[in-house]
């Protein structure tokens, strides 16, 4: 069973451990798993209550909002479990037997919510069905007063009676819905939309169905004495709780605020979310730092195609990839890589170079490749230092930075075009996923290839991102021919990136990342 | 009250065995084979039994897909103690004793039960337990369940809204047909008092 995939979410983002193969259903089953947490959370006042306790608690140092945020979390465990397995499952075209398998308590998940949208035949409508059991039992009225006098830092576990609490609201919705069902659709609504024609195309009725069956399920939980708020009234609420917060400690929580928003930002927001999350191909790697006095030349790679690889990175995040102690001394650092056979184990071989002068890394009779974090490069001091021997043919740039919050503001200049294409790496963790773009000006002028490992999921969410949002049109592009042309500088960097690294994510901005990975 | 016909929660424990090693399904046997609860008649005692049992590990702020599910050595007498207080919560829940969450339950029920005297009837579905709300407290006179819920310890208290304790307590004594002062108060009693949790 260990090699199945598995997942976390944390206050954050979440965490794909891909198993024995990056590539699977039940890897991309995994991920939007955790991906349904996060819209969960992100769609009602239990889950926004949650994240602000925990920003909050992580700006200010406080405990108490965080204990809170740890018992909320306990308190809906089954409400989001049940919503996140069965989502995943049916979209992920996942058999409960499958299930069953190699997750069995999920199953159970899944067992409950069918039975939850037991009557329902169209696949499209259980999912509102079960998407609106989550958030009705999520939306407690009774919740909105409460914290309204008390605000986020002073809520308490104990002033929150079970007439608030998810779990307990699920039991009681779930008894309301075995006795009365969910009545019948009205006409206008109850079409049947094939899960394969929404994915491509949407439904128009999509805020109809939604609105109905949230009604539906709000309802039978003020019937059972559970006062419940209106569809989308969490919004304005926890608007202004996460604005108070804010002026309050003077600084921002890092979040996308929840306001009343366009369809268009919600598609922003909806990829943001996305980029929450953290890909682990495997356990820590095994290690070793070179003396420095150890020749450059030892650290040469490639059977044809002799190179030495520099990869600049945050010095914590090397930590996090490895099973090593060093001294990085510096936030951003530099490191020579190649792996090499050492007592019978795989290892990296890193040579330190943040002291170096990379000039003299380019004179050793072999090409230098580098591959620049974007957080590294962000640090104006590194890129001074690095500029020199960083051309478009022999550099790329991994992301670890939001990669749509900087095409984001690249488009806003005006001027610049998007070029993408997703590529697929086969390697013994199955077949591995990376976006790879640049920004053009619309003539010669091109940025460098910015590498992106990520998963199904969340390239699938670039692509619906890049097709409908109003910002790109007439400014991106899918362009294969981009990726022929570099093809031998993308091999042989992600060749040592899928081998030399294991976690990939797009958050080494945030300061959580080091508690979180580390 | 006909003892014969009930055995003690760790008797019927024993006759129906736990495995050294109790994995999800394993639990769900036992609670099936003890109380007679399963998925299909009780999906949410299920839950709670399970929820109880857990209630030690919690503690990461995170929700994770792992395979395979869970197991715990049973080895210990914790062990077994804390899967008495999983199968008694299963009980309760099924008996509309859901006032509590279940993660906490455990936690709370020492203070108003004897858990070593908790009795079982598999046969009518009954469960027998011994009512403590007068430990420490002067015999005939009514306490507040305030004051009850101030004997919580401040953890489990962070937990427990005092609305949900009353609720709690209140259903209990009723269960145990005690006398009700009134003023939400709970009538103090000089003999332990059985209560009776029907769950059929």
């Amino acid at each position: 069973m260990s090699s199945s995939a598995h997942g976390a979410f944390h206050p954050r983002g979440w965490h794909i451990e891909v198993g024995s193969d990056a590539g699977s259903d039940m890897t991309a089953v995994a991920s939007m798993h955790e991906a349904a947490h996060e819209r969960l959370q992100h769609t009602t006042l239990w889950g926004w209550l949650i994240q602000l306790s925990f920003a909050y608690a992580e700006v200010t140092g406080e405990d108490a909002p965080r204990e809170t945020a740890i018992s909320m979390l306990a308190a809906c465990r089954h409400v989001h479990e049940q919503f996140a397995t069965f989502t995943s499952m049916i979209t992920g075209h996942l058999r409960l037997e499958s299930l069953a398998d190699e997750y069995p308590i999920y199953a159970q998940h899944a067992r409950r919510a069918q039975l939850a949208v037991a009557g329902i035949d169209s696949l499209y409508h259980q999912l509102h069905a079960i998407r609106a059991i989550a958030r009705a039992c999520m939306q407690p009225l009774n919740l909105a007063h409460l914290v309204s006098v008390t605000g986020v830092p002073n809520l308490t576990m104990a002033a929150i009676d079970r007439s608030m609490r998810p779990d307990h609201r699920l039991s009681v919705l779930i008894r309301s819905l075995q006795k009365s069902g969910w009545g019948e659709a009205p006409s206008h609504i109850a079409a049947d939309v094939p899960l394969q024609a929404f994915a491509e195309s949407g439904d128009d009725n999509f805020t109809a169905v939604d609105g109905w069956y949230y009604d539906r399920a709000a309802l039978l939980l003020r019937n059972a004495g559970m006062p419940t708020l209106e569809h989308d009234a969490q919004v304005p609420i926890v608007s202004e709780l996460h604005r108070g917060l804010e002026a309050q400690i003077g600084s921002s929580l890092g979040y996308f605020r929840a306001g009343e928003q366009s369809e268009d930002d919600d598609l922003d927001v909806v990829i943001s979310a996305h980029e929450s999350e953290t890909i682990a191909l495997r356990p820590p790697l095994a290690a070793i730092v070179l003396p420095p006095d150890t020749p450059a030349e030892a650290l040469v790679s490639g059977d044809d195609n002799l190179h030495l690889f520099a990869a600049l990175r945050p010095s914590a995040r090397i930590s996090a990839q490895y099973t090593l102690e060093h001294d990085w001394r510096a936030e951003q650092a530099a490191v020579l890589r190649t792996v090499a056979d050492v007592g019978g184990e795989r290892t990296v071989l890193l040579k330190d170079v943040t002291a170096t002068d990379p000039a003299s890394l380019t004179g050793l009779g072999v090409p230098l490749i580098v591959s620049a974090s974007w957080r590294s490069i962000a640090d104006e001091a590194v890129m001074a230092k690095w500029r020199p021997v960083m051309t478009q043919a022999n550099s790329t740039v991994l992301c670890d930075l939001s990669v749509s919050r900087h095409i984001i503001a690249w488009i806003a200049t005006g001027e610049r075009h998007l070029q993408y294409s997703i590529a697929g790496f086969k390697t013994p963790w199955g077949l591995v996923r990376c976006l790879v773009f640049r920004m053009t000006d619309g003539g010669s002028g091109r940025s460098r290839l910015h590498l992106a490992i990520a998963s199904r999921t969340y390239l699938r969410a670039f692509d619906m991102w890049v097709e409908e949002h109003p910002r790109f049109r007439g400014r991106a592009e899918r362009s294969d021919s981009m990726l022929e042309e570099h093809q031998s500088l993308v091999e042989a960097t992600l060749n040592h990136v899928l081998a030399e690294e294991r976690l990939f994510g797009l958050d080494a901005g945030e300061q959580a990342w080091l508690r979180r990975t580390t | 009250m006909a003892a014969t016909d009930y055995l003690t929660l760790a008797d019927a424990i024993s006759i129906a065995g736990i495995p050294d090693e109790l994995d999800q399904p394993a639990l769900l046997d036992l609670l099936r084979n003890v109380t007679g609860i399963d998925t299909h008649t009780y999906p949410f005692a299920v839950i709670a039994a399970e929820d109880a049992l857990a209630a030690n590990g919690r503690g990461a702020p995170v929700l994770e897909v792992r395979p395979g599910g869970w197991v715990i050595n049973t080895t210990s007498s914790l062990a077994r103690a804390a899967i008495a207080a999983a199968l008694m919560t299963g009980v309760m829940y099924a008996g509309g004793f859901d006032q509590i969450p279940a993660y906490v339950l455990p936690a709370v029920l020492p203070l108003v039960v004897d858990l070593d005297r908790v009795r079982l009837s598999r046969g009518d579905r009954k469960l027998l337990a011994v009512l403590r709300v007068n430990a420490g407290a002067a015999a005939g006179q009514p306490v507040n369940t305030d004051v009850l819920y101030n004997r919580l310890p401040a953890s489990v208290r962070q937990e427990v809204s005092p609305l949900d304790f009353a609720d709690f307590t209140d259903r209990l004594v009723a269960a145990g047909e005690a006398d009700d002062p009134g003023f939400d108060d709970v009538v103090l009693r000089d003999q332990p008092r059985w209560i009776r949790i029907s769950f059929e």
